[in-house]
């Protein structure tokens, strides 16, 4: 397998595994972010760095704070503390959709379908930079006609590849608990993000999916595309991501490549050792 | 980004607030639907704690009014027509009566229904005597502890609407309805059993908001709960049943402003720097008892807990044992008794009418936003704030704009606390 | 007295006349107007906007007020473009604090801006703005001496005759004057192109995303789009449709008084809505036809059953009262069709039944 690598996987494997370390081509960095819930510190990371170019995975026992994190760096939350640099760009600052408007874009735990829009609306929905999106030009269907055009296209392209074809008429809200995770993935890839948050896309997928999921999400890797990824499935992590950040009670507990973290006794104590075993019966 | 949204911020406070400036300073004039009114002076003094009460042609009540520390009084009225305008002479101070060829009763022809100036002609026996007036402090202190009871009422009538929202998530817009129905249910049973304590005529009227709160609560909101309606469905369709609530107490009880038999002439009774009529004192402590009672009640019942259990996770809540329904539907009798007395209440310092729900839903709704939606406490703060504030206002604004008052507190807490003084930032995701 | 003798009293050719002519008329195109706006605000944007009524005002009071204080030289035109600047700074007014909120906080502000609005505008401090409890029972130029009501109906009207004023157009129960026709003209062509205009965004992608933010404001705002910006659009776009039915019920009635502001209106116009359908291109249209008719026939009914009873009391209700059962009525009907009926007559079954899932 280490014959196939790329560059950008190669040099994070090459990176220092202890929490904080330096990646040699960051797309995020992650500076003292923290956000507490009356007495709890759900979030506490002290420094980050996500590589870009590859798949990154976010694990941890529940409640760790995993999705809290996704929320502080999109902004569906305020952190008490911290900045965050993605793309050399500042965006601490900013709101939830310039953050998404600059390339890193997230999906839901609990997704959030449009349901009485129909599917393929939603697809559209996704993509950045239309200028039918203006008021103004709204009204003149001349200026978006081709646009609109070149979205669809694209759309049912990537609802071909997440089986999702025959529904592109239908209700989002018809869709059943694992499509909806397709949706909302599917989604967010019209978006052409260059980092994609993902949480928990995995969960109520059915494992013949899975795989081929896991296909796509290795594809968009080979695409430029950078993936971090909140998952509880050890078999899918392993199998698929270069690198992985272990969280428990906010905090980051360690870093490395897939085989450095299975054996890391810090992770196996406060997680995999645990919930390895009860993750087993859980699809 | 922050400097732009506080820039805006300001802009609308600015905004709001030079709105305020130009009613406060341009003619001192006040609007009203139709009233008679007036102030009482004698020589350039003014005339406090009068009764003054209007009949009309058929010789039945008008309303009455007592003279404001200003000598200014006020009685609302509805219909074109002739009215008897009367002073209570017994309640002149002593040595005042009339000027020659002048009597207690004016006779006005009101033709239209607006403002109509009422002048009475008061002349000393004793022309050296002067009346005094209050000094300035001491009328402050008289419009801060109206200020007091008016919020009081309006944290009494506003805990239910949060307690609903806190344990529901719905806005319930019917529930300042409630309001004028305590007011009317108490006017009703006074009318009917009038030689009942009228502290018995409150109960009664508690009751009866009770039992309004378990009819709609069991007769419509829990069944359309059970439909899996949402929230906005409902609210929604608490506005539509605001409307019938409001104009069926309109068609049973009619337009014209009512007051109660009891307490409608009451001398003040002093205590410390000032002085009241003895309802006030009453309706101050049963109100602060019954805040009391409400805040124990949720801390220190088994009813309570569950209440906030079920405001804070009602899946939780019911899988824990939890009677959601049960405990939904305490909520709605316990905060429709309580908007019912504070409406009751609010008839003892104002006139009677099927129109009093509408008029104080905007300080209940400030009110509520103010201490934060869904909590109890809040509603409490919240009220006693909006209350205190829009009452005391009156002191240098005229009588409407009050509203404007609790409309600038509600921007103001929408731009800066969204989530009330008391309230907790909602959970995302 | 068998069902048939007591149809036999009623006038049934005034029942249904007045009902038809009422669904009609300048005031059901006005509610139509407010309903499309509102359909803007609730059917797609998702916002609860429970104060139409102030955007109503704005529009009436600032085109009265600019026409009355002969600011722009009498011009009708430039009174309904100042109506509608004023329906837009309402609209910021209340949209800047509130619509970064849940929408339960829009509801509460819009209703209470609306109320105070009405109050505001009934102060006798602004006596010789908007008239205060008084109105404007006439709106004037005061220095060119000329009336709105006049100059829209006789100045500007091409179906008003110097020579025979009082022509009417139309047939049976369905005669209009001169005047009237020539307002519903405007009114119904006011309200077909502001439902066509609508449409048109709606199916656009700017449309695509104001939907998106009535189903879940979070995945748009995560998929980039400004959420807050949109809302803040289609509140300012569909306030002014709102003023716009103040605006045609003001050149209608040729005065202005705050009483015409009463929350009530705002509670027709969600009816109007509600019954034709929400989200639906001319639900409004068919919502405000229907809700005239069937607020005039319930009434025209219940008048004369009273008046044809022998001690003039039906139920125990006198003819006085029949008016005030028209609220009542309508807050049943409001109410029931939430429950029964919640996509109204043209919106779509299965979008409501997506909600119950
Ligand atoms: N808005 C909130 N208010 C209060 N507590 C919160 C809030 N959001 C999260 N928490 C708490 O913060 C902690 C972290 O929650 P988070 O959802 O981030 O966990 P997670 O790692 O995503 O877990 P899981 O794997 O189960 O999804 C939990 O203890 C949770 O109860
Ligand atoms: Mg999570």
């Amino acid at each position: 397998m280490p014959a196939d690598l790329n560059a950008a996987q190669q040099a994070v494997r090459t990176a220092d595994p202890t929490p904080g370390s330096a990646k040699q081509d960051p797309i995020l960095i992650i500076d003292e972010v923290s956000r507490s819930f009356g007495g709890l510190q759900a979030v506490d990371v002290k420094r980050l760095e996500v590589q870009r170019g590859v798949i990154t995975a976010f694990i941890g026992p529940n409640g760790a704070g995993k999705t809290t994190f996704f929320n502080l760096l999109t902004r569906f939350d305020d952190p008490d503390t911290g900045k965050w640099q993605f793309n050399g760009e500042e965006l601490s600052g900013k709101l939830s959709h310039s953050i998404a408007q600059a390339g890193m874009v997230r999906t839901f735990q609990l997704t959030k379908s449009l349901g009485k829009m129909s599917v393929m609306d939603n697809m559209m929905l996704g993509a950045q930079d239309q200028k039918g999106e203006s008021l103004f030009s709204a009204l003149v269907k001349g200026s978006w006609k081709s646009q609109e055009r070149a979205v669809e296209a694209k759309a049912t392209e990537l609802l071909g590849r997440f089986n999702l074809s025959h529904m592109r008429d239908e209700y989002a809200a018809t869709l059943s608990g694992g499509q909806r995770k397709l949706l909302e993935m599917a989604r967010a890839l019209m978006s052409e993000p260059d980092l994609i948050l993902l949480d928990e896309p995995m969960a109520g997928v059915n494992p013949a999916l899975v795989q081929s999921l896991l296909v796509h999400v290795e594809a968009l890797r080979d695409e430029g595309v950078s993936v971090l990824f909140i998952e509880h499935d050890m078999d899918v992590i392993m199998g698929i991501s270069d690198w992985i950040v272990v969280l428990a009670e906010g905090r980051v507990i360690a870093e490395g490549t897939p085989e450095q973290v299975s054996q890391n006794n810090v992770v196996i104590d406060a997680y995999l050792g645990t919930s390895f075993a009860e993750d087993e019966g859980t699809p | 980004m922050a400097v732009v949204r506080a820039a805006g911020a300001t802009l609308l406070l600015v905004l709001a607030a030079s709105l305020l400036a130009v009613f406060a300073t341009a003619a001192p004039a006040e609007a009203q639907d139709g009233a008679l009114k007036g102030t009482l002076r004698l020589g350039r003094d003014v005339v406090p704690d009068v009764v003054i009460t209007a009949t009309d042609a058929s010789g039945s009540e008008v309303g009455t009014a007592t003279t404001d520390a200003d000598g200014k009084w006020e009685i609302p009225f509805s219909e074109t027509g002739t009215y008897q305008v009367t002073i209570d002479t017994s309640t002149l101070p002593e040595g005042v009566g009339f000027e020659e060829g002048r009597s207690e009763t004016v006779e006005i022809v009101a033709d239209e229904v607006r403002a109509k100036a009422v002048g009475f002609k008061l002349a000393s026996a004793d022309v050296s005597t002067t009346i005094e007036i209050d000094p300035l402090w001491q009328r402050l202190l008289s419009r801060a502890v109206d200020g007091i009871k008016v919020g009081l009422l309006i944290a009494l009538a506003s805990v239910g609407l949060s307690l609903i929202y806190g344990v529901t998530g719905l806005v319930n817009f019917a529930h300042s309805e409630m309001v004028a129905f305590g007011a009317l249910m108490a006017f009703a049973f006074e009318s009917l059993w009038g030689g009942l304590p009228f502290w018995i005529i409150i109960v009664l009227a508690a009751l009866a908001g009770g039992v309004l709160g378990f009819v709609l609560e069991g007769g419509i909101f829990r069944p359309l709960r059970k439909r899996k309606m949402n929230n906005i469905s409902l609210m929604i369709v608490s506005i539509g049943l605001a409307f019938v609530m409001r104009y069926t107490l309109l068609i049973l009880f009619g337009s014209d402003p009512k007051s109660y038999e009891h307490h409608r002439v009451q001398k003040a009774i002093d205590f410390g720097p000032f002085s009241l009529p003895g309802k006030d004192y009453w309706i101050m402590g049963v109100s602060l008892l019954m805040l009391i009672a409400v805040g124990l009640l949720l801390q220190r019942t088994k009813l309570g807990t569950a209440m906030r259990a079920v405001a804070d996770n009602p899946p939780l809540s019911q899988s824990s044992g939890i009677n959601v329904d049960r405990t939904i539907m305490a909520v709605w009798i316990a905060g429709s008794l309580l908007a019912s007395v504070g409406g009751a209440f609010l008839g003892l310092t104002q006139v009677v009418e099927w129109q009093m729900g509408e008029k104080v839903l905007l300080l209940i709704f400030a009110a509520v936003t103010l201490g934060g939606l869904g909590t109890a406490y809040g509603a409490m703060v919240g009220g006693l704030a909006i209350g205190f504030a829009s009452e005391f206002s009156t002191f240098w604004l005229d009588n409407d704009l009050k509203f404007l008052i609790a409309l600038i507190v509600l921007i103001f807490i929408l731009l800066y606390k969204p989530q009330g003084i008391l309230g907790v930032r909602e959970r995302f995701g | 007295m068998s069902n048939l003798q007591l149809l036999a009293g009623f006038d049934m050719s005034k029942l249904f006349g007045d009902s038809i002519r009422a669904g009609i008329n300048v005031q059901s195109a006005a509610f139509a107007l407010g309903a499309v706006g509102l359909n803007l605000h609730y059917g797609f944007t998702g916002l609860l906007n429970v104060g139409m009524v102030a955007f109503m005002a704005a529009g009436s009071y600032g085109m009265a007020i600019i026409f009355t204080q002969g600011l722009l030289g009498g011009s009708i035109l430039l009174g309904i473009l100042g109506g509608l600047v004023f329906a837009t700074i309402i609209a910021l007014l209340v949209g800047i604090p509130a619509l970064r909120l849940r929408s339960d906080y829009l509801a509460i502000t819009t209703i209470a801006i609306g109320e105070v609005m009405r109050i505001s505008f009934r102060s006798r401090r602004l006596l010789d703005i908007t008239g205060g409890p008084f109105g404007l029972p006439s709106i004037e130029d005061r220095s060119a001496d000329i009336s709105l009501a006049d100059r829209i109906g006789r100045d500007w009207n091409p179906l008003f005759n110097v020579d025979d004023p009082t022509r009417t157009f139309g047939f049976w129960k369905l005669a209009f004057d001169g005047k009237t026709l020539w307002l519903m003209i405007i009114g119904w062509t006011i309200v077909v192109l502001c439902s066509l205009l609508v449409w048109k965004l709606i199916q656009s992608p700017w449309g695509r995303v104001i939907k998106a933010i009535r189903e879940d404001e979070d995945a748009a705002r995560a998929l980039g789009k400004n959420v807050f910006s949109y809302k803040l659009q289609s509140l300012v776009i569909g306030g002014c449709i709102g003023a716009l039915a103040g605006i045609v019920r003001t050149l209608d009635s040729g005065f202005v008084e705050s009483n015409q502001f009463k929350p009530q209106t705002t509670f027709f116009i969600w009816t109007v809505l509600i019954l034709g359908g929400a989200a639906s291109k001319w639900g409004p249209v068919l919502g405000a036809f229907l809700f005239w008719f069937i607020l005039v026939f319930f009434e025209e009914l219940l008048r004369q059953i009273i008046s044809s009873s022998s001690d003039m009391v039906f139920l125990g209700l006198e003819a006085n009262d029949v008016g005030r059962m028209r609220l009542i009525i309508m807050g049943i009907m409001l109410a029931a069709l939430m429950v029964w009926r919640p996509q109204g007559i043209l919106g779509k079954k299965e979008e409501a039944l997506l909600d119950a899932r």
